[in-house]
């Protein structure tokens, strides 16, 4: 689905860096549009988030041809880090492609097996969209400016929570829900405009991808 | 922001343990030559003249009354407390007259502002302070303590005394019980706040903690209270009721009550503890992931390397396929596990076969190229991590699993108790109103219950503004250890390259401090936690436990992290750092880097470093005072970095018969010859 979003945006063949930085934005701010994030946390590190996971099922489609691949390889970061490298993007000569996409909502045409994925697959294209002009080199650097990311209270080599907040002891036990930092800077968006006025979620979207954008060039 | 002095010079007078050079009952140190070694066998005074540097500063104040505590607290007494006797006769039990007449006399700089104070020894009195400054002259009319106190405290631009005693203990001073800077998460906190909050907020974020601290023993006192006499009148209620069944049931529900709040306290702070421990292991596991991961992509290139390089015409995704096979023993296309397929690939790779059809080098078309002898190696270490980091994956994910089942039973029975107590509250209060007409007695008690209980309504909720007010402060500080994380995480790692030969590097993580004994009193703070490479496991892993390292690492990572706060912290004025004997756990090469870097430390305009040293090892000093001396000059000018206790000390019966002996390994250590 994430390939398939990127692929409407026209940003493909994406490298593996943005497919695991468009990942993390996703999943960061799918509260926006009501949404629940397809992981509960993220490991930090310097590089920019890596989903193991992710980096597993791309392998797996790629050998079921459902997925193409162009330079796979492998790139050391320091003495202990090795990651994937590559460009990926949907093998639209696929015969079960087309099939498969209608299944997971990601087609006009197709019904889905889960009718939330209709909204999920939505919110990727406008994602995708409002995170097209960002090139590919720079996709890791957006993703760590993200409020969420970039929050120094949580250093490198710890956890961050996608979900909420995190709560530790009893706290957990509260109701109040806690947006993380990513949907509260979307949230304060809203202080600029006139009272009684709001911004859809694919603007709040859209702004956010701006406001990643500016904090990328004011980090230089 | 923070001033650390720099310590001009000692002078010691009438103390028999130093009579001096010529026996005259007089000793100066002067620390103006940035370092100062400070040598001499055992029993010859080394500690007590570091001590005495230590005690001119405090005077008969600190911390606790033994001194600074071997754990903090997570909260710092509203004062410095005075030393026991034990503690306040350190220097007159070290002579026969009591140290009656010996007086001492520390000269320091804040910046430009120069400061003498003179105690006497026996009994730290305070007898003059002396300050260059016109503004300080109220420091010279009537010297006491409390004034003094506070004169230094702005000097060193921190809120209280506390503070200073606080950088004494944890930055500037390294004694040989080693107090932590960094593992003792609650002293880093304190000494954390000292150095980057500023005054106003240290302060009220101090007071704030202390009245969360405060309103939580009150809160605690009065639920007793209350229970107590809630108990007492449901006795007195059953027996004085004219409907002995209600009055059965009643009190049976109000036991069963007092019981469920008991249980309910329990299961919080078990929850609590329970809770530190999952998400420990959630962290963990990510980061166990993250390493499996790694170390098997290393794994997979090296595969997936040395099939390109045999066939160069295979497909991308037949030569992932079988890269991944090889490494992980895993088919990408049915997700089974494949070690048949495993060990045939192996063998067949081994002699340049084809994978997929088996036919020899030989028979090949395509240009095939043998491994090369590195390559293999490096494929045998990286499949070596593979496995550790699976290992360690394994482990985490079974810590994480069990500590996630007990939390979950735990979070059960605190909601199952929760909603009983709840159910059986509301029980209780229909009985109570079935109850027969209270006598006077019941009246008064009744009237007694519900002044305790009003009041315990009224405690809680000053107790939860406390905590709110000290959440919302928790937020400013956080924002300022955020804005001096970065510079120091890279001073750290600096120091820490210098070092330690493991890498290591500084990180912010979450720490949890308990403030009062209410369950949900726990409070996240900032905290920094040293990741550390170590040969049995894959990169660098959170070592938040001085039992984590080594001894050697324990000393030689705080150290890095007491320099890196001087380094960024301390900005103006140079400053001051003494450590006892360097040398003490540090196996040879150790030794050498950490005297190197206590040689650029002192080598700095304004630094000042003063060591002691027992004369038992050469190479340390050696090391500090820039390695060998070059030439005859060179060598006689470090005699001025010495203060030779073997001729300034009462000499010992050791001295007395080993003199020579002595003077040549001093000789040896200052020379490093």
């Amino acid at each position: 689905m994430l390939l398939a979003a990127l692929e409407r945006a026209g940003v493909t063949p994406a490298s593996a860096e943005r497919l695991h930085a468009f990942a993390y934005l996703a999943d960061v701010l799918s509260p926006v549009w009501g949404l629940n994030p397809h992981e509960d946390v993220v490991f930090k590190t310097k590089e920019g988030p890596y989903f193991v996971d992710l980096q597993e099922q791309l392998d797996h489609l790629v050998i079921l041809d459902l997925v193409h691949v162009e330079n796979l390889g492998y790139k050391e970061i320091g003495k202990s880090i090795t990651r994937v490298i590559g460009w990926y993007e949907l093998q639209l000569a696929s015969p079960c492609l087309t099939d498969l996409l209608g299944k997971l909502g990601a087609r006009a045409s197709g019904t889905p097996i889960d009718p939330l994925d209709r909204l999920l697959n939505e919110y990727l294209t406008n994602l995708a969209s409002a995170l097209s002009t960002v090139p590919d080199d720079e996709i890791a650097l957006a993703a760590t400016v993200d409020a969420s990311y970039a929050d120094s209270s949580r250093g490198f080599s710890q956890i961050i929570e996608l979900r909420q907040r995190s709560r530790i002891g009893l706290a957990m036990l509260s109701t109040d829900t806690k947006a993380n930092a990513s949907v509260a800077v979307t949230e304060r968006f809203e202080d600029f405009l006139p009272e009684g006025s709001a911004f859809s979620a694919a603007e709040k979207v859209y702004l956010y991808a701006s406001y990643l954008g500016r904090k990328m060039v004011a980090n230089g | 922001m923070i001033v650390v002095p720099r310590f001009e010079s000692l002078a010691v007078d009438g103390y028999d343990l130093f009579p001096g050079k010529d026996g005259e009952g007089h000793v100066q140190l002067d620390f103006q030559h940035g370092l100062t070694v400070i040598a001499g066998i055992n029993g010859l005074g080394k500690t007590t003249l570091l001590t005495l540097l230590l005690r001119m500063v405090t005077g008969p104040f600190d911390l606790a009354a033994s001194g600074s505590p071997a754990r903090y607290q997570s909260i710092l007494p509203a004062g410095p407390t005075r030393l026991n006797k034990n503690t306040l006769d350190f220097f007159a039990q070290r002579v026969a007259d009591r140290a009656e007449d010996a007086e001492a006399t520390l000269t320091l700089f804040f910046n430009q502002r120069k400061i003498t104070i003179r105690r006497g020894l026996a009994k730290l009195d305070l007898r003059e302070v002396k300050s260059a400054s016109r503004r300080r002259k109220d420091l010279m009319d009537d010297p006491n303590e409390s004034g003094y106190q506070s004169a230094i405290a702005d000097l060193f631009g921190v809120s209280s005394f506390i503070d200073v005693l606080l950088l004494l203990h944890n930055i500037v001073f390294f004694g040989e019980s080693r107090t932590s800077a960094l593992w003792d998460v609650n002293a880093q906190r304190h000494v954390i706040g000292a150095m980057v909050l500023d005054k106003t907020l240290s302060e009220e974020f101090r007071n704030v903690a202390r009245a969360v601290e405060k309103a939580d023993s009150k809160l605690r006192t009065t639920r007793d209270q209350l229970n107590k006499n809630q108990t007492r009148l449901t006795d007195i209620e059953g027996r004085e009721s004219a409907a002995p069944e209600v009055a059965t049931k009643y009190a049976a529900d109000i036991r069963s009550l007092s019981t469920l709040k008991t249980k309910l306290q329990e299961y919080e702070a078990r929850l609590n503890v329970v809770d530190d421990t999952y998400q420990r292991s959630r962290l963990e596991l990510e980061r166990s992931k993250q390493q499996d991961e790694s170390a098997y992509r290393a794994v997979e290139r090296a595969k997936y390397t040395t099939l390109t390089n045999l066939f160069p015409a295979m497909d991308t995704a037949a030569r992932l396929l079988f890269a991944r096979i090889l490494s992980e023993g895993e088919c990408l296309i049915c997700g089974s596990e494949a070690e048949g397929k495993q060990k045939e690939l192996e063998h067949l790779l081994s002699r340049g076969s084809c994978p997929a059809c088996g036919a020899d080098p030989d028979s090949q078309a395509e240009t095939v190229q043998p491994k090369s002898e590195l390559e293999q190696v490096r494929l045998v270490k990286s499949q070596a991590d593979a496995k550790r980091a699976r290992k360690a994956l394994d482990k985490a994910q079974d810590e994480l699993n069990t500590a996630a089942k007990e939390r979950t039973g735990l979070l059960n029975s605190v909601l199952k108790t929760r909603g009983r107590i709840s159910a059986l509250e509301d029980s209780a209060e229909v009985l109570k109103q079935l109850q027969a007409p209270e006598t006077e007695s019941v009246r008064s008690l009744r009237s007694l219950v519900s002044g305790l209980d009003a009041d315990y309504k009224h405690q809680r909720s000053t107790w939860n503004i406390k905590v709110e007010q000290f959440s919302t402060l928790l937020v400013s500080v956080r924002r300022k250890v955020d804005a001096v994380s970065d510079e120091l995480s890279e001073r750290f790692s600096k120091y820490i390259a210098d070092l330690l030969s493991e890498s290591a590097s500084l990180t912010v993580s979450k720490g949890v401090a308990k403030i009062g004994q209410e369950g949900d009193s726990r409070f996240e703070f900032p905290v920094f936690v040293a990741t550390m490479s170590a040969a049995a496991q894959p990169g660098e892993t959170t070592r938040t436990d001085e039992d984590d390292v080594s001894e050697s690492q324990r000393e030689l990572i705080d150290l890095a992290f007491r320099l890196s706060l001087l380094d960024v912290l301390v900005k103006q004025g140079g400053t001051t750092f003494i450590m006892e004997t360097p040398e003490a756990s540090l196996d040879e090469l150790a030794m050498k880097r950490v005297g190197r870097t206590l040689n650029n430390f002192w080598s700095k305009p304004g630094h000042r470093l003063i060591i002691t040293n027992n004369l038992t090892n050469t190479d340390l000093v050696s090391a500090v005072l820039g390695g060998r001396a070059k030439t005859k000059r060179a060598n006689e000018e470090r005699y001025k970095y010495v203060f030779n206790l073997l001729e300034q000390a009462a000499p010992n019966r050791a001295l007395e018969q080993n003199r020579d002996k002595y003077e040549d390994l001093l000789r040896r250590t200052v020379l490093g010859a």
